[in-house]
């Protein structure tokens, strides 16, 4: 589709001439609504040269990129968070603002797109109104221009450009005409003098909203007019069809309910596959080299200490890439926003809302992707509440540790009782994270009003391959943000299990020696109660790597020599049940194994989920609580309930 | 009468806004404006929120909000 410039400020045409440099420090913003199509039009601007990163001081994401070399000299494009106005109502909205106005390198845009739906003009036109009066120097691209066509209606750019004092571009969001005029315009307002000073707006009296409003309805009306018939229904029609079924008490439920599973079975068994071929790839590397010189001090840091602690961060790298695909895949399909709409009654009862569904049921998966998810929540109480719990909902992790246990509570001949277990297990845990919410809530001194207004746009089909380029960008700045500190932590929990004895060759002498072993000894009495002992408190440091080790620490422990997983669990079985504490009675009994599933149900033991939740909250401080306070409360749990168990005869 | 009380597939005439300051200022600026004509096209499965047609665009609005919108 041929794009259509109209302008009211001539030069815009003019292509000859000298075109000034743009100055330094002079970024190109998009600021517009959210569902304008901001983020698409930033993904055809800039190919893949752009990077997401926390706005300084917050965090709260936003993207700085440049535009590709086709369109023009290169510009230096920011994409912000979608605003409904210049008067932000949450935190998200006040970056963009202080993003266009105050950047602390950038300082003020020097040019802002105003991205606007063209079929949404009455409404969406308010915020270019806003960015005009406040001064910028302001392009309108007007997106989705094709919804228009097919209901067979015309849009007038000059209307707009007259009434609204700024050049107007039409953009085609699906094949990305109308890119370059946009960005001639830019650089035209670029070389003009800023003729205003700019100043961020006092919030507007209701009246004067109002007028806005009905002026940019005003100007909507005369700029769209009817050309011919539609050819068939429109998105909006077609959109109100579907809903009639996807928002449904009964299908809308049963639906959602499919989605969902789908996105969780895409984290918990496809990423599985990618994890573990990862996880084995590192592994052959590690043993292979460390045979070459097994007793170099050297070579074990390398194998044992680096090439596993690169594990740990890329281990989680497919999950967040396949949660992020499902996620954006919905969320540009339109579906993210009912489905937020759909179970926002039954957890606005606990506190949070809609938004915090995805990232809760990714929780079951791993914590570190679902924790990312929850920027999507821009309810600041609900989102700091849905982090909080988070590391609560049962991840995979724990799975291998569930099964170990449970195995040597019912045997293998009776699989059934332990399958009901496991599911006890997780009705528990979503019953333990509800608790907690509940909880929490009470106690959160964050006020922000957590109002849930939600757009619920036109359903469109997704572009598949912007769609992938974000999901990899997301991976990519995880790897970049939080890679760094899990590998540092895994880097100290290997030195913990390794030194001072690293120049032992054989494993189990060498965890025996270790200062985890030490730490272990030492806080034998802390373990004691909870029907433990060094052993078992080696195993508890040690998950702090990855909750699953403690199965794997508990066989180096146990001296066991099996390679195959098959066997290795029936013989580690064989000895947690001979093996006895230094009393002479038996370590492992029903009791202290129930107690040992509640505390691994509760505590949290993974250290990057910590870093994850540090760098997500932006503050030690919370992160450091759930770390206490949830390994403390796991701590008295497992006591209490193996106590009471004794005490009622169980052993 | 306020919002919650629309009949679902009805359409009425917003005669004011009233409430909580924040959340009036956020609904104005989403077109729930004086005169504005408003329809409930539905409510999801658990009867919150409501589905809230208003100048060409579909809005999710929990009950606390829709009801500083006056009729």
């Amino acid at each position: 589709m041929r794009a259509a410039v109209a302008s009211s400020t001539a030069s815009c045409h003019d292509e000859a001439g000298s075109r000034e440099r743009p100055r330094a420090g002079a970024v190109v913003a998009l600021v517009g609504s959210p569902n304008s199509g901001k983020t698409t039009l930033f993904n055809w601007l800039t190919g893949s040269q752009f990077k997401t990163v926390n706005y300084p001081g917050s965090t709260v994401d936003y993207s700085l990129g440049q535009s590709q070399e086709r369109y023009g000299e290169p510009l230096k494009i920011m994409d912000t968070p979608g605003t409904y106005s210049l008067h932000p109502k949450s935190p998200d909205e006040q970056v963009t603002i202080n993003a266009i106005f105050s950047h602390p390198i950038e300082g003020a845009a020097g040019v802002v797109i105003s991205v606007a739906d063209a079929t949404l003009l009455s409404r969406q036109l308010y915020v270019t109104k806003q960015l005009k009066s406040a001064g910028f120097k302001v392009v309108l691209a007007l997106t989705m221009s094709d919804l228009l066509k097919e209901k067979g209606e015309r849009l007038e750019c000059d209307v707009i450009s007259q009434a609204l004092g700024v050049p107007v571009v039409l953009i085609d969001g699906r094949l990305g005409g109308g890119l370059k005029e946009l960005l001639d315009c830019v650089r035209d307002l670029l070389a003009q003098p800023q003729s205003n000073p700019i100043s961020q707006p006092k919030a507007w009296k209701a009246s004067e909203v109002e007028n806005a409003l009905r002026s940019t309805a005003d100007i909507a009306a005369r700029a769209v007019t009817k050309k011919s018939q539609p050819t068939g229904s429109s998105a909006r029609e077609r959109t109100r069809e579907i809903d009639k079924v996807l928002l449904h008490p009964i299908w809308g439920l049963l639906i959602f309910f499919i989605l969902m599973s789908g996105l969780f079975s895409g984290i918990f068994w496809v990423a599985k596959p990618v994890m573990e071929g990862i996880d084995h790839l590192l592994t052959f590397f590690s043993v292979h080299m460390l045979a070459l010189a097994p007793d170099n001090l050297a070579m074990q840091f390398l194998c044992r200490g680096v090439i596993a602690s690169a594990s740990a961060v890329l281990v989680f790298a497919p999950q967040i890439f396949i949660l992020f695909l499902g996620i954006i895949l919905l969320e540009d399909s339109g579906y993210l926003a009912r489905s937020a709409t759909l179970v926002d009654r039954p957890l606005s009862k606990l506190g949070m809302g809609g938004r915090s569904f995805v990232p809760l049921l990714s929780g079951f998966a791993c914590a570190v992707p679902a924790m990312m998810a929850a920027r999507a929540i821009n309810s600041r109480r609900e989102r700091w509440l849905t982090l909080f719990i988070l590391p609560l909902m049962s991840c995979s992790a724990r799975l291998p540790v569930y099964a170990l246990l449970l195995t040597f509570l019912f045997r293998s001949d009776s699989a059934w009782k332990a399958g009901i277990a496991l599911a006890v297990i997780y009705a528990t845990s979503i019953l333990v994270g509800g608790i907690a919410a509940l909880v929490a809530s009470r106690f959160l001194k964050i006020e922000d009003r957590s109002f849930f207004m939600l757009e619920l746009p036109v359903y469109r089909k997704p572009k598949f391959r912007l769609v992938a380029r974000q999901a990899f960008m997301r991976t990519k700045s995880y790897v970049r943000r939080a890679g760094p500190a899990i590998f540092v932590f895994a880097l100290i929990v290997w030195g913990a299990t390794t030194f001072p004895r690293y120049d032992v060759s054989d494993r189990t002498e060498q965890l025996n020696q270790s200062y985890a072993a030490s730490a272990g000894r030492a806080l034998e009495p802390v373990f004691e109660p909870m029907g433990g002992d060094w052993r078992v408190g080696v195993g508890l440091i040690s998950a702090f790597a990855a909750r699953e080790v403690f199965v794997s620490a508990l066989a180096v422990l146990f001296q066991l020599t099996d390679q195959d997983e098959s066997t290795l669990q029936e013989s580690l079985l064989t000895k947690m049940r001979e093996a006895r504490n230094k009393k002479g009675a038996l370590l492992f009994t029903p009791a202290s194994v129930v107690g040992l599933i509640l505390f691994f149900m509760i505590a949290l033991q993974c250290l990057s989920t910590v870093t994850v939740a540090f760098k997500e909250s932006g503050a030690w401080r919370f992160a450091l609580l759930q770390l206490v306070l949830f390994n403390a409360v796991a701590y008295i749990v497992a006591v209490a309930v193996v106590q009471g168990l004794r005490s009622v005869g169980v052993s | 009468m306020t919002l919650i009380d629309l009949e679902p597939g009805s359409e009425c005439e917003i005669s004011s806004v009233v409430g909580d300051p924040v959340v009036v200022a956020r609904l104005m600026e989403l077109g729930f404006i004086q005169g504005e004509k408003v329809q409930l096209a539905g409510r999801a499965p658990f009867g919150e929120p409501l589905i809230i047609e208003i100048r060409g665009s579909t809005i999710a609005l929990r009950k606390s909000e829709a009801s500083c919108v006056q009729l």
